[in-house]
């Protein structure tokens, strides 16, 4: 009889116990419903404050199994919830009694032999403006949680949404998280043993930077989670982007893959951080404002370090840049001035503190020139750097003067048919450039320097950069002289350059037996200069003019093949006339000489003009690329 | 492996020998060494790059491209020669009118040039979507920038006029 009561009752029955064990709640319940010996179904309990009428707790239905003799022992067979909604506000710690959860290896009055979630929702938010709302949900299966507080238990949680109040957007979106813990430490020491984060997306802007400029004990400290720790964090494949909304913004991304030990909310806040922290980001691209496919930086590897505390005042200890690329081209220059306009909108007082980087270092790595287009050609030079106390005004935009060291070494450049040994060397970089002009200036020294057969000694290599090109000067000793020389690189489709080379003192001797060895030799020093056009490493036009201010002497090897091969039929005056004149052709001393030469790709005219005591030669070298007479310059005068 | 033909004209050669075969010894020293003034001209064929086939990545025209680096000799000749210069157009303009068969030739060329420029600036326009006198401009700016010293080039002055000076520097 009484069984029969109390199965009709169940409903007010439950009513009074929520009533009784949370008095600032208010509860709502469907139906409780004794479905068979050993069974209570549960349809629609809500929990609400009890003042402000806010949903703290929502569950479409639910199942308790029971025995009797579990019911003796103040234990529960099994507590399977379906769809239950928990939000968790202020208002849900106000219902909760106080001190129910106390001492370390406490449990709670009512235990159950195996609780189960196969889908759960949970809300967290109402902590004020500085503290984010998290939207998630959940799953558990749990056995015997309460048989042993030292028992490892799980909780996977999927599609974690974490906003900044005001910002309708989520700074943070996680895929998974795997939570491992056992009711003594999250009962006892509020302590999470572990949290494996699979992928997600992390947005730094200024929804995060809200929650991190908060006060640190504020409204943070005032609900229980502030003082909960995780033992392990580790998290894998967390994307990380800045946020700029500017269409002319550049995109800032990269995968974080770190582990965390011993995080604890309270002391990110108070203590701070004296943890070090590293963060390793692989592959980190930045892009051009204007051409998402064109690349502006690379970054191979970064390691952040930093503490929370130190992020939390916008500073990170040091960061180190392995093999970063810089792509010199328009992109970069109009990056710059992306970053540099954005700097000159920025009036009144800036929100927060700069952003601070302890130490830079910066090493192996490479320049490569882009063009119009996308053509990219690599600079033979590796750079590292090392600076101190860089301010960053931001993340995305960059501030700080250094100067990147070009690393002595020898490099084999087989493309460009180059061989240099850098001696040292400085790339400096101004960033956003002082003076509105913005420049990447830099200076290589080289010990020695090799193009095809071509080699040069103390050789320097200075270039400025900017939007349009690169702008640059080399010098150093060769045979005994001494060149100079400059270029401009274009960018613009094809790669235009043009370039322009100049000799003093060049001893002759040395030049043409590396030029020509065997088949013509000069003596005497030599001054030229030279200017060429060319798109990419196909050299278009060239033309020059040269002369020798000292007396000299020329001689023609080749002809010796002419003189030891005379048909021994001819006549004796015609071989000796012809012998005379090959010798008088071959060898001949010069006071003066002089020329110039213009050629379009493989076709034009040498032009070699020499007066000595005995006469003077004029030769006339005309380098066709085929046999067609058509074209004027080619026809004989 | 390039086959190259080597010719090689003696225009000014004279010589005398005289044969000796019994008689008086002739004593054929001079009191001041013979001065020899030789000019020659040495052709050099490459017959492995032909002209026409030099053109292994045509421009956005193609055949256009092609013709152009046919001539470019041509064009340099005439520049040498302060002929022509590059307009503002970036177009080529005649600066010296020469009479004659040389004359005919280069207002050819020049014109063949122009419109082979001009097929190529199009299809730039065309395909960059921006208006052709925009292209002409960067065309301009480009052939000027990669002009060599003392070519002669249209240049803007500060006033906002133009007119043709020889490029200098470089």
């Amino acid at each position: 009889m009484t069984l029969v009561v109390l199965t009709r009752n169940l409903t007010r029955i439950a009513k009074w116990a929520v009533q009784r064990s949370l008095p600032a709640a208010k509860a709502e319940i469907g139906d409780v419903l004794y479905e068979g010996p050993g069974r209570l179904v549960v349809h629609k309990f809500v929990l609400r404050d009890r003042v402000s009428g806010v949903e703290l707790l929502r569950v479409d239905s639910g199942d308790v199994v029971f025995s009797f003799d579990d019911l003796r022992r103040r234990q529960l067979g099994e507590i399977r919830l379906v769809h239950p909604v928990i939000r968790i506000s202020p208002g849900l710690f106000r219902i909760l009694p106080s001190g129910g959860v106390g001492g370390e290896g406490s449990l709670p009055p009512w235990a159950a032999r195996r609780i189960v979630c196969d889908y759960a929702e949970v809300l967290y938010e109402g902590f004020g403006p500085t503290s984010p709302s998290v939207g998630l949900k959940c799953a558990f299966d749990w056995s015997e949680p309460g048989s042993d507080p030292a028992k490892p238990l799980g909780l996977t949680a999927w599609d974690i949404r974490v906003s900044t109040p005001g910002y309708p957007e989520d700074f943070l979106v996680l895929d998974r998280v795997d939570l491992r813990f056992t009711m003594r430490g999250i009962l006892g020491k509020h302590e999470v043993a572990g949290v494996d984060v699979v992928g997600g997306r992390l947005v730094l802007g200024a929804a995060l930077q809200q929650i991190l400029s908060g006060p640190p004990s504020s409204s943070q400290s005032a609900h229980p989670a502030a003082t909960w720790k995780i033992s392990r964090l580790v998290l894998g494949g967390l994307g990380v982007r800045f946020e700029d909304k500017r269409e002319t913004a550049a995109n800032i991304s990269f995968q974080i893959h770190t582990t965390l030990t011993d995080l604890s909310l309270s002391e990110a806040a108070g203590e701070i951080g004296g943890r070090e922290q590293t963060v390793e980001i692989a592959d980190m691209e930045i892009l051009s404002p204007y051409d998402p496919l064109t690349k502006v930086f690379t970054l191979r590897r970064v390691f952040l370090k930093f503490t929370l505390g130190g992020l939390l005042h916008n500073e990170l200890a040091g960061v180190t840049i392995l093999q970063p690329t810089i792509y010199v081209g328009p992109d970069l220059f109009w990056y710059m001035e992306d970053a540099q306009s954005r700097l000159a909108e920025k009036t009144g007082p800036a929100p927060g503190p700069s952003w601070k980087i302890g130490t830079l270092k910066v090493d192996d790595g490479h320049l490569v020139v882009g063009s119009g287009g996308r053509a990219k050609y690599g600079i033979p030079l590796g750079f590292h750097a090392d600076a101190q106390d860089i301010a960053l005004d931001n993340l995305a935009t960059l501030k700080f003067q250094t100067a990147f060291h070009i690393l002595p070494g020898t490099t084999a450049f087989p493309g460009y048919q180059l061989v240099v040994s850098t001696k040292e060397g400085d790339l400096r970089f101004a960033y956003p450039p002082e003076k509105n002009e913005n420049n990447l200036v830099g200076k290589v020294f080289f010990d020695k320097l090799r193009w095809r057969q071509y080699e040069s000694s103390d050789a320097w290599l200075s270039a400025t950069f900017d939007r349009s090109g690169i702008n640059g000067g080399f010098g150093g000793r060769a045979y005994g002289g001494y060149l100079k020389g400059g270029f401009s690189f274009l960018f613009e489709e094809n790669a235009p350059w043009i370039g322009w080379l100049s000799g003093n003192k060049i001893d002759l001797a040395r030049f043409t037996g590396v030029i020509a060895p065997q088949n013509f030799r000069m003596t005497g020093p030599l001054d030229f200069k030279l200017q060429m056009d060319a798109f990419g490493r196909r050299i278009e036009r060239v033309k020059g003019k040269f002369g020798a201010p000292k007396p000299g002497h020329m001689n023609i090897g080749k002809l010796d093949d002419l003189l030891a091969n005379i048909p021994g039929t001819w006549s004796n005056l015609k071989k000796s006339g012809t012998r005379l004149v090959l010798e008088t052709l071959r060898d001949f001393d010069y006071t003066k000489a002089g020329g110039d030469f213009w050629f379009v790709e493989n076709q034009g005219i040498l032009g070699l003009k020499l007066q000595g005591p005995l006469g003077s030669r004029n030769f006339e070298v005309v380098l066709h690329a085929d046999e067609s007479r058509e074209g004027r310059w080619k026809q004989k005068p | 492996m390039e086959t190259k033909t080597m010719k090689i004209f003696f225009p000014a050669a004279t010589l005398a020998l005289v044969s000796g075969c019994a008689a008086p010894t002739v004593n054929l020293s001079t009191a001041e060494p013979i001065k020899v003034d030789i000019s020659m001209r040495l052709d050099v064929y490459d017959h492995n790059r032909q002209t026409g086939a030099r053109s292994a990545s045509p421009g956005p025209a193609g055949e256009p491209e092609t013709r152009r680096r046919n001539r470019m000799a041509d064009i340099q000749n005439f520049k040498n020669s302060r002929l022509v210069g590059e307009g503002r157009d970036g177009l080529l303009s005649i600066r010296v009118d020469t009479p004659g068969e040389v004359g005919e030739y280069v207002r050819k060329t020049v014109a063949d040039e122009n419109l082979d420029r001009m097929a190529l600036m199009k299809a730039i326009a065309e395909k960059g979507q921006k208006s052709l006198p925009d292209v002409q401009a960067e065309q301009s700016s480009l052939w000027q920038k990669r002009s060599f010293e003392g070519e002669l080039i249209e240049t803007e002055a500060p006033d906002g006029t133009f007119s043709w000076t020889a490029k200098s520097g470089g």
